[in-house]
């Protein structure tokens, strides 16, 4: 039986990529859209119409989040993978000597830190009958500590620090019913994250796709006195593991 | 000269032991609270009480105004959290968004406005900043059975720290980061908390996270 994925995020870029992907490889995909004008994903979705279903998706907002639970429990009967994408930036790059805008790092941890827990809150009934139960986050070198560089930038750095502790109490609390995580730096990719596409960035969207589809959907080691999924590391496109 | 040292959501009873102590190694301390906490320190002239709510930027920005009627100048911030997670449930089902969304815009974000208004009159002085924090937003511990909004907003909060520290200790900025046990005596604690304020270190280079007893604990 074909697997069901929820995508956040999928409008565009990264998202749109890793929702491609999956279908590429068989699944079927509840893909998150927060731009009903953008036309990528809708495309998409008419050329996919058996195994591709779009779902109005703002991660920031509750109702907007259970009405896509909902959405998605009419239609499927599990959820087996999670891939929590949807993330924002900054268009103000303050330092502690400027007031920082705290409208925007509110609106900034919203999406990016408290969006993967309302995703997980949501679809947690769906994913308790899946035998995989993946949980992926899309996280950031930007949220570590011990590699922490920059002087600006607070609302974003702040946001995935964050997401990386509650992944942790996630796991904490879900990988002894059987879940398994996948925490994620993709890479600096040429993204839409700060509103329009990035120039700048070592990978397209396409390929930091599918560096991540591949990671996600790859098992770990496992043998009878060893399982690497109990142990939560975020890694990046290369396999390389950041500290936290 | 006596040195001035600001303490945040100085009404909790800890912070009250600390305020005292201060005043008592005759530092001027400005003593904040939030509007609807009333703080009393009878007999103690070197306390002013000032009305600071770190969840409102208004709120702090106004204090700076009025602090910088006191004094010219901060010698050292004392920043405390607003909450301290007591009574929230652990586990993604009693998660709440809006608790998530409160716990960061009090703790994290508090932290930042605070330091952020008042960095203009800490120039000339001893230029440091103090954080009383919690092991339970650490990521090198990754303590389990804590709530996921309390442990969420402290990691961002120890970012933020992170991030202040590389920036500001090229100005000569150092930095105590401190979490009590809520076990010990209060006014040993904050005797303790007082020391490791206001001593120096030989590795002002680093952020380190002690605890009471001196043990560094992973951010």
């Amino acid at each position: 039986m074909n697997k069901t994925a929820v995508v956040t995020g999928a409008d565009r870029g990264l998202g749109l990529g890793m929702t491609k992907r999956l279908l590429e490889q068989g699944w079927y995909a509840f893909a998150g859209s927060y731009m009903a004008d953008w036309p990528e994903l809708q495309q998409l979705a008419q050329a996919e119409p058996q195994r591709l279903r779009l779902i109005p998706l703002d991660v920031s907002s509750d109702r907007s989040v259970q009405e896509a639970g909902r959405m998605i429990s009419d239609q499927a009967g599990q959820v087996d993978l999670l891939i929590n994408n949807a993330g924002i930036s900054t268009r103000q790059f303050s330092s502690i000597h400027e007031l920082q805008d705290d409208e925007e790092v509110l609106r900034i941890f919203s999406v990016n830190a408290v969006g993967p827990m309302r995703m997980v809150q949501a679809l947690q009934p769906l994913m308790e009958r899946s035998e995989w139960k993946r949980l992926c986050f899309v996280s950031s070198e930007a949220g570590s500590l011990a590699r922490s560089h920059r002087d600006n930038w607070y609302g974003y750095c702040m946001s995935k620090t964050a997401l990386n502790r509650g992944v942790q109490c996630l796991f904490d609390e879900l990988r002894p019913m059987g879940y398994t995580f996948r925490l994620y730096h993709p890479g600096w990719v040429k993204s839409y994250m700060s509103g329009q596409l990035s120039p700048e960035g070592e990978l397209d969207a396409n390929d930091a796709a599918r560096m991540a589809v591949s990671y996600f959907l790859r098992n770990r080691y496992q043998d009878q006195e060893t399982s690497e999924e109990d142990r939560l590391v975020m890694r990046d496109w290369l396999g390389r593991e950041w500290p936290w | 000269m006596t040195q001035v040292v600001l303490i945040t959501e100085a009404q909790h009873p800890w912070s009250i032991a600390l305020c005292r102590y201060f005043a008592m190694h005759q530092w001027t301390v400005i003593a904040c609270s939030p509007e609807s906490i009333g703080l009393n320190f009878t007999g103690t002239e070197q306390i002013h009480t000032v009305t600071l709510d770190p969840r409102s930027k208004d709120s702090v920005q106004a204090a700076a105004a009025h602090v910088q009627r006191i004094t010219d100048r901060i010698d050292l911030i004392v920043s405390q959290t607003v909450s301290t997670g007591d009574g929230e449930i652990a586990g993604i089902a009693s998660m709440s968004p809006a608790g998530l969304l409160d716990s960061f815009n009090g703790n994290a974000l508090g932290a930042i406005r605070v330091v952020e208004a008042f960095l203009p009159i800490m120039h000339q002085g001893l230029k440091r900043i103090a954080l009383l924090t919690d092991p339970k937003g650490s990521l090198g511990l990754s303590l389990s059975g804590s709530s996921i909004a309390y442990s969420m907003s402290k990691a961002a909060l120890h970012m933020a720290y992170t991030m202040m520290h590389g920036d500001l200790s090229r100005e000569g900025y150092t930095f105590r980061l401190y979490a009590p046990a809520t076990e010990v005596d209060m006014n040993l604690s904050a005797e303790a908390a007082f020391r490791y304020f206001t001593r120096s270190r030989e590795d002002e280079e680093r952020m380190v996270l002690l605890n009471e007893a001196g043990a560094e604990v992973p951010l």
